[in-house]
């Protein structure tokens, strides 16, 4: 069952499927406070703090 | 005679394809060129493809998830690999559909709200259950028991169909 799980997970990656998105995005929805996602962590300096001129340099970056 | 032609095989999967490549290759670059890595090889091959063996949508999912498993193996050849991409696909390619993603989700909706979370934050993000007991604000014993429980009621809702 365990396995299975893992594949059928791993497939709606690449599926997307509505029904099942919705439940992930309500889990998410309840976590999200509680961590910061990974996008997140990626403008987070080796010192741990927030780096926001990376990241508007990033975002300037995929406006143009 | 090639009964999909590669323009509307790209047009129909081409988001596809980078959605999970996406969710699992955090790399842009690399993203992008094992996008394209996965259409060279589904373009070359769709003219041996068998849609008796398999569905063009299942058949398409093995290329792009091999490949990533393929990219993960070549970059980080020391590290061990997602849990959740194994070599095989645990599961009869049949079942590997959108009707079982949604027979899944009532499933999950089934359960208490807290073990639907834990087989979400598990299997979905792929996370142990020491981060999700501590996402949770739950002891690691008081979430294993409940991992138990929810895979035993998904086992029950999901017979039959899985």
């Amino acid at each position: 069952m365990e396995r299975a799980l893992k594949t059928l997970f791993d497939f709606q990656k690449f599926e997307g499927n509505a029904d099942l998105q919705q439940v992930i995005d309500s889990v998410h929805a309840r976590y999200a406070k509680k961590e910061l996602s990974l996008d997140d962590m990626e403008w987070v300096s080796a010192a741990g703090t927030p780096d926001p001129e990376k990241k508007g340099d990033q975002d300037a970056g995929l406006q143009s | 005679m090639q009964a999909f032609s590669p323009e509307q095989v790209y047009t129909d999967y081409s988001g596809k394809v980078m959605g999970y490549i996406r969710a699992r290759v955090r790399n842009k670059a690399d993203a992008e060129d094992l996008h394209s890595a996965v259409f060279e090889k589904i373009l070359r091959k769709l003219d041996e493809f068998d849609p008796s063996k398999a569905s063009l949508n299942t058949w398409i999912f093995t290329v792009t998830r091999n490949t990533v498993i393929d990219y993960y193996r070549r970059s980080k050849p020391t590290e061990e690999l997602d849990e959740n991409l194994s070599d095989d696909l645990e599961l009869d390619e049949n079942l590997l559909n959108t009707e079982t993603l949604s027979e899944l989700a009532a499933a999950l909706k089934s359960l208490p709200q807290q073990l639907m979370d834990i087989i979400v934050l598990r299997y979905y993000d792929g996370k142990p259950l020491t981060e999700i007991a501590q996402l949770m604000g739950l002891s690691y014993g008081a979430v294993k028991l409940r991992h138990q429980n929810a895979v035993i009621m998904l086992r029950e809702a999901l017979t039959g169909k899985i």
